[in-house]
């Protein structure tokens, strides 16, 4: 009963302190809350957006942040330059330090020019070899994006969901298929070639289908202006000094195709293409004597050794012919450019002539392509509604085109990104890992012997009226004088001598039965009318009977606590489990959660907890009332 | 050899033998799985697969022997032995966890270090059987005595095998900062004080250069152990050094010792060293130490334009050392089945193979890194045209560091011995003044009592008196408090017998019917209950080895925990742990329901929603928070404290703040269960009761102390005991949040307990720490069991 009587109630200092008592209720409260919607709220973002925070995450609504982080899947989180993968500011030529930087581009695509110029691109970007295309949405980090679901999903298919048959084709050693991920293309690096395993080849074709949109373009300038911004310590001023010109940003300068003809610039070019320019994006079409001479050198004259280092036949040098890049050869045969990228590397960067090279950017492709399509600079500026006056200036619309791509499908995308956790989680934990079978089947044996063997137990003790009744009961509390750990060690190494580790034994014999809920449920069982027993056995009834169809419905409520009690110990065991169980097959998904928190990306995690806390929501919300009848206080007698 | 032991510690317990038939039937049912797949493979556990898809050279090498080895023996699949890291605790040996719990890899990786306690721990499985073949493997004289130890049965056996060329350690330096300081990059420091004369130029404050490079904590000592090597050469700069008995002995408070902290310290001091290895990663230190790894002469990550490797300098008598070491392979004694073993050495075969090597060094000419391997490799295997791109210099520097070497510290429990050396080199790093003779002696005896168990008989003596008196006190209070606790619950004894019975049944039906009903769960309570207790009892009297011989030690377990620093530490984190759990979080519950019950309206939802992490596993609420707890300014908690204006903190990290934060979730996870139960009992409280309080006048606090406390007074005293107790075992959450870091501060009993048992497996010496806990706590326990024998208990209506 309120201590405070109803008459006190209406006066202004006991209305003061009501009025506290809700103001600190309500702020507690809202701690409580406010973590648990944070969890939520947070497990639908992704490492763009999970530090802000949110109620309802920015992306839902506002199509920037939409942007940011397609964006940052697109381009396999690159976004300052990086060796392996094609970085968002390499390629849009910016100088985005953080995601969160990255602003909608100003493009209006109901203008049919800007919508044009789009569709141009896309056409140029099909016509694009694939040495130009690194695959986006993947990633290493143990998340999946969306293209390693569709890998996944097509080497799963292809080897009709067995994994051991993709292991031994690809010669890698998964458990399942969502470790399976596409080979790692580094067509950055200035000497990169595929090797042409099976994985290689089947990756090749899979990619080959991908939609365009899936894939990240290279930008040979934009690595080419990232170089130049290095050299020249950010600072185009310093760059325009030397070189007597005007740029703004280092993202107008363009790589030229052939070695310059101004002196001045040919310093820089030379160095970049021989040095850092990776190796495919350079034609060769002279040099070919000098070539061989080099390698006669380099391998003193031997053409053995030469063999033996590279696996060929050749019966001399002079075989050996310039290294052309997307060759396509007949199977089993290597290709001019499989057969020593380490050597022509060497050798374009200390002899080849300069002369000699001729480098296909993306944007020398990109302007070669609008100059057969449209002939005249004048006609691309008519058609686009732009103001070039020379091809050089003309830049890839890399921005406009991912946001195309993006407003395409712009719900799909919202979709994703709100279930793409939840899909990792559950795909992690649901479907391929025995974490859910087997917690259940611990929590299952759990409340089953915690419904069978107490109460059989408490029955006896409470109706049979042994003479030893006491000593029994003092037998089953006696050990909780002594504290858990002493018992935990040796029961570890009896269940090791049994061979029961990393069985669900282990889990569950050792805490089948509980002295204190046995002496609880029996003190419950001795308040029972006795009245009900003796119209039972008048009736006949068995001592099972009475038990099964008198006490224990009786006892639902306590019985029910009790339960629920076996249910939540078994749900949230971590420690014991692991101890026992330190197999992963055998892992609860407390201990599965505990390792996720190694590698999952915190956003991930949150969707996993969300996950993890649904079962005893669940259970909370149907045994409300259970636990709130289960409550037990003490009566001193 | 080790299936003989294993029969004879199961004999030795003829009970769990006979538990043993019992499940028998059981274990098959859903037992472990066999060591062979469905066809008819022998699965091979290693202990870890090389990636397919790695990067570094080295690594696709190591994939090339892996993938080569599968090719030839289809017949074996190899799995990896996956473990789970425990938090902040990076330098535990997990191989050793997995051992204990059954899920060891069957290939195992050793080290010097590691060698002497896997073979003490009968671990590894004596190879001498395979020795007897005709091995083409050439081994360095240095490597032989780690090789070949003298095992548990006293007798020596060949318990590896060594692969690869052995690891040596070096200096690297960044030739660009050399050039920038005006010191000339092809002459890197030849003796002590050069090095500091170097070190002295390359530090730039304003830039936040430093001289000199090295890390904290265990990687720390490690590097530190490198001037203890240069100072005292071959002969005088050892850590650890066998006595004539064969026993091992710390010797590290040697003159090589001191005069190695004395420059350390003189590094650190002078501000020329930084011990954030990142300085070093981002350009900002000259100098660093690090090892050759003897297959390549240079890290192909580096760039050999700005990196430079060099011998380590001289030491002030012109002597020289540096670390030696070597990869080596051993195989599980795990490992019950032939075909698997043989499976094992196969493998260990051929990745110590010529075979090996030629793939390797296939696999770095293929990559036009050829320049990188050991001139030997490209030698042997043909590559001589490579052999003009390696630097000569990288060939003098691995030539000059082979000359002086030492040998990692091996022997008895040295696998700790970068942990044993980590404080000694803190402490100078904490200090201006510092006496170094006598802080490493100080360090040594420790280092010698704790990894080797070398204490002076006499001082033994004299221990073992103090802990005799200590336990026969302890079990004293033992039996004291039992006696009370069995007279406590004996005294009902006349009480309930005067209750009727009502059964239907009589004699020996009756008997029967209740025994049948009672027996699963005596049963269960007898075996995994009382069993254990008995079993622990004589267990912390022993050194217990899960593999080999266990050895009764007496009361040496209980005199090692007293002597032990650790546990200590432990036991005041406790302390402070209770402490503030219990002073924090007992009486917010009980507000709150005194709240919930004087509101007229809302009390159900409140109620709901302050319930709301009772029904999240304990878990869960503390990797949730840990999430929250993020050290980064973007941090959840940061970013609110932010609000308020003060500073961004490192929350779990930090020294001062990580026990609160440990206690805060717990304390508001339970917070809504509790009151709930205060509430119930408040409701209990009879109106009648305020009323007449009222009428005599009495106010709100009155009508708290005088009315309502004492109505809960025997929940509030179940409760105050049951936290209190509970809180003395709280384990689980710590080791989930912090795993008892940063640097002990959260290190409770629990937590030294389990790393003890399940991590260093000294299952002896953690049932000694329970037991020692158990004796603190059993005065409360039988309080809380009589208190508990008063009262029935009743559902709430």
């Amino acid at each position: 009963m309120p201590i405070i009587d109803l008459i006190g109630r209406k006066k202004p200092s006991i209305r003061i302190l009501i009025i506290t008592i809700y103001l600190l209720l309500s702020v507690g409260g809202v701690t409580m809350v406010y973590l648990y919607i944070l969890m939520l709220s947070t497990s639908i973002t992704t490492e763009v957006d999970r530090t802000d925070y949110r109620i309802v995450p920015t992306y839902l609504y506002n199509r920037q942040m939409l942007l940011r982080k397609y964006l940052f899947e697109k381009y396999n989180t690159a976004l300052l330059p990086s060796r392996n993968n094609p970085a968002l500011d390499e390629v849009y030529g910016t100088d985005y330090l953080k995601w969160d930087e990255i602003r909608l581009p100003e493009v209006d695509f109901t203008d049919s020019r800007a919508e044009l110029r789009v569709r141009d691109w896309r056409e140029f970007r099909e016509s694009l070899p694939e040495r130009y295309k690194q695959a986006g949405f993947t990633s290493q980090l143990g998340v999946v994006y969306k293209v390693d679901k569709l890998y996944q999903r097509m080497v799963s298919d292809r080897f009709g969901e067995d994994i051991k048959k993709l292991n031994k084709a690809y010669v890698e050693e998964h458990e399942r298929f969502m470790t399976v991920l596409p080979p790692e293309e580094r067509y950055l690096q200035r000497a990169w070639y595929p090797k042409k395993t099976t994985k290689q080849q089947e990756w090749e074709k899979f990619k080959d289908k991908l939609p365009e949109e899936y894939k990240v373009i290279i930008s040979v300038d934009g690595l080419w202006q990232t170089w130049l911004s290095v050299k020249y310590d950010k600072d185009i001023s310093l760059f325009n000094e030397r070189h007597n010109t005007n740029y703004r940003a280092f993202s107008e300068i363009p790589l030229l195709p052939a070695l310059p003809d101004r002196e001045v610039e040919r310093g820089d070019w030379i160095e970049f293409v021989k040095q850092r320019c990776p190796l495919h994006y350079l034609k060769v079409t002279r040099g070919q004597e000098e070539y061989q001479e080099f390698l006669k050198n380099r391998y003193d004259d031997n053409i053995e050794y030469f063999n033996k280092v590279h696996e060929t036949s050749f019966a001399s040098f002079s075989e050996i012919v310039l290294p052309l890049p997307g060759e396509e050869t007949a199977a089993g045969r290597p290709s001019s450019w499989e057969i020593s990228l380490v050597d022509w590397g060497i050798f374009v960067e200390k002899e080849l002539s300069p002369e000699f090279i001729e480098v296909e950017s993306t944007e020398n492709l990109y302007r070669g392509f609008l100059k057969t399509k449209y002939g005249q600079i004048e006609v691309v500026n008519g058609k686009y509604g732009t103001d070039y006056n020379d091809w050089l200036k003309i830049s890839a619309p890399y921005r406009e085109c991912d946001l195309k791509d993006l407003s395409d499908h712009e719900l799909a995308w919202r979709w994703y990104f709100l279930t793409n956790n939840y899909a990792i989680v559950i795909n992690y934990i649901l479907f391929h890992g025995p974490a859910v079978v087997n917690t259940i089947i611990y929590c299952v044996a759990m409340i089953l012997s915690t419904l069978t063997i107490t109460p059989l137990c408490a029955f006896a003790l409470s109706r049979f009226n042994l003479r030893s009744t006491d000593k029994i009961l003092l037998f089953l509390l006696a050990t909780m004088a002594f504290p858990a750990e002493v018992a935990m060690i040796p029961n570890f190494l009896l269940l090791k001598e049994l061979r029961l580790l990393n069985t669900y034994w282990a889990l569950i014999l050792p805490g089948m039965a509980s002295g204190f809920s046995i002496f609880l449920l029996k003190g419950f069982f001795d308040s029972l009318p006795r009245e009900l027993y003796e119209a039972a056995t008048m009736d006949g009834a068995s001592e099972i009977r009475m038990l099964w169809q008198i006490t224990m419905p009786l006892a639902k409520p306590i019985l029910a606590f009790l339960a629920l009690g076996a249910f939540t110990g078994a749900y949230g065991a971590f420690m014991f489990a692991f101890i026992v169980c330190q197999d992963p097959g055998k892992w609860t998904l407390m201990v599965w959660l505990y390792n996720m928190n190694e590698w999952a990306p915190a956003s991930v995690q949150m969707a996993a907890f969300t996950l993890a806390t649904v079962p005893t929501l669940l259970v909370f919300v149907f045994a409300q009332k259970v636990i709130m009848q289960g409550i037990i206080l003490p009566v001193e007698q | 050899m080790c299936d003989v032991l294993e029969r004879q510690t199961m004999t030795q317990n003829s009970l769990s033998v006979k538990i043993a038939l019992l499940f028998m039937a059981a274990t098959f049912l859903i037992g472990g799985k066999a060591a062979f797949a469905g066809d008819n493979k022998v699965v091979l556990r290693l202990w870890k697969i090389p990636d397919k898809y790695a990067w570094r050279t080295a690594d696709k090498a190591e994939r090339a022997i892996y993938e080569k080895f599968r090719a030839l023996h289809p017949e074996i699949e190899m799995v990896s032995s996956t473990g789970i890291n425990l938090e902040g605790q990076a330098s535990i040996d997990s191989v050793i966890m997995s051992i204990a719990g059954g899920t060891a890899p069957h290939v195992m990786y050793v080290n010097f270090r590691k060698s002497t306690t896997y073979i003490e721990q009968n671990f590894l499985y004596p190879l001498d059987e395979y020795w007897e073949e005709e091995l083409n493997v050439k081994i360095h004289p240095e490597v032989w005595p780690i090789i070949k130890q003298k095992g548990p049965d006293d007798k020596e056996h060949m318990y590896t095998l060594s692969y690869g060329r052995p690891i040596v350690g070096a200096l690297m330096y960044r030739k660009d900062l050399f050039k920038e300081a005006g010191l000339n990059p092809y002459k890197p420091p030849r003796d002590w004080d050069e090095f500091y004369e170097y070190a002295r130029r390359l530090t730039k404050p304003e830039k936040g250069q430093y001289g000199w490079a090295t890390e904290v904590g265990i990687p720390g000592a490690y590097m530190f152990c490198n001037f203890i090597y240069m100072a005292g050469g071959k002969d005088g700069g050892k850590i650890v050094e066998q006595q004539e008995d064969g026993s091992w002995r710390a010797v590290y408070n040697n003159t090589a010792g001191v005069e190695a902290l004395r420059f350390y310290h003189k590094l650190l001091r002078d501000g020329l060293a930084s011990t954030d290895m990142n300085n070093w990663h981002e350009g900002r230190a000259g100098m660093s130490f690090r090892t050759i790894q003897g297959d390549t002469l240079f890290d192909t990550n580096s760039n050999p334009e700005i990196i430079g490797i060099a011998p380590l300098p001289f030491g002030p008598k012109s002597r020289r050392g540096g670390e030696f070491n070597q990869r080596m392979l051993g195989i599980s004694s795990a490992i019950t089945d032939k075909r698997v073993r043989d499976a094992a050495w196969e493998y260990i075969k051929f990745i110590a193979s010529d075979e090996a090597d030629r793939i390797v060094s296939e696999v770095f000419v293929k990559a036009g890194e050829g320049k990188f391997l050991n001139p030997v490799l490209l030698r042997k295997f043909g590559y001589d045209e490579v052999l003009k791109e390696v630097p000569q210099g990288w060939i003098e520097a691995h030539e000059k560091s082979m000359e002086h070497i030492n040998p990692e510290p091996y022997g008895r429990n040295c696998d700790m011995i970068y942990r044993e050396l980590q404080y000694p080199v803190e402490y100078v790093g904490q200090h201006k003044d510092v006496d170094y003779q006598a802080l490493l002696d100080k360090a040594v005896t420790h280092t010698n009592e704790k990894l080797i168990g070398e204490i002076p008989a006499e001082k033994m003596q004299q221990r073992r008196q103090i802990v005799a008196v200590v336990m026969l006190v302890l079990a004293l209070v033992f039996v004291f408090f039992f006696v009370k606790f069995i007279i406590i619950m004996m005294q009902k004894v006349q009480e309930s017998t005067v209750v009727p019975s009502g059964a239907t049944v009589y004699g020996k039906t009756k008997w029967l019917l209740a025994s049948l009903f009672m027996l699963p769960a005596l049963l269960t309570i007898l075996i995994w209950q009382y069993y254990p207790l008995f079993r622990g009892l004589v267990i912390a009297f022993l050194d217990y080895r899960i593999m080999g011989v266990t050895k009764f030690v007496g009361i040496d377990n209980f005199v090692t925990i007293f002597w032990q620093p650790e546990f200590w530490i432990a036991m005041k984190n406790t302390f402070i742990y209770v402490f503030l759990t219990i002073a924090i979080g007992f009486f917010l519950p009980v507000i709150l329901a005194l709240m919930l019950n004087e509101i007229p309206r809302g009390t159900l939802f409140f109620r709901t929603v302050y319930y709301l992490p009772a029904i999240t596993s304990p878990v869960v609420i503390m990797l949730l928070w840990k999430q929250f707890y993020e050290p980064s300014p973007v941090g959840l908690m940061n970013q609110l404290i932010g609000i308020l204006g003060i500073p961004a903190q490192r929350w779990l990290q930090s020294i001062d703040l990580a026990m609160i934060c440990v206690i805060v979730p717990g304390i508001w996870a339970g917070l809504g269960a509790s009151s709930i139960i205060y509430l119930a009992a408040l409701k209990n409280v009879p109106e009648e009761l305020y009323e007449a309080a009222t009428l005599d006048g009495a106010g709100i606090f009155q009508k708290i102390w005088y009315v309502t406390i004492p109505r809960i007074k025997i929940l509030l005293i179940i409760n105050f005991v049951g936290a209190f107790i509970g809180a003395f075992h709280a384990t689980e959450r710590i080791l989930v949040m912090t795993g008892g870091g940063p640097l002990l501060a959260t290190h409770v009993i629990g937590l030294e307990i389990f790393y003890n048992a399940f991590v260093y497996v000294k299952f002896g010496l953690a049932t000694a720490m329970a037991w020692i806990l158990g004796a603190l706590l059993i005065g409360f326990t039988v309080y809380q069991l009589k208190i508990l024998r008063k009262v029935t208990f009743t559902t709430v209506r």
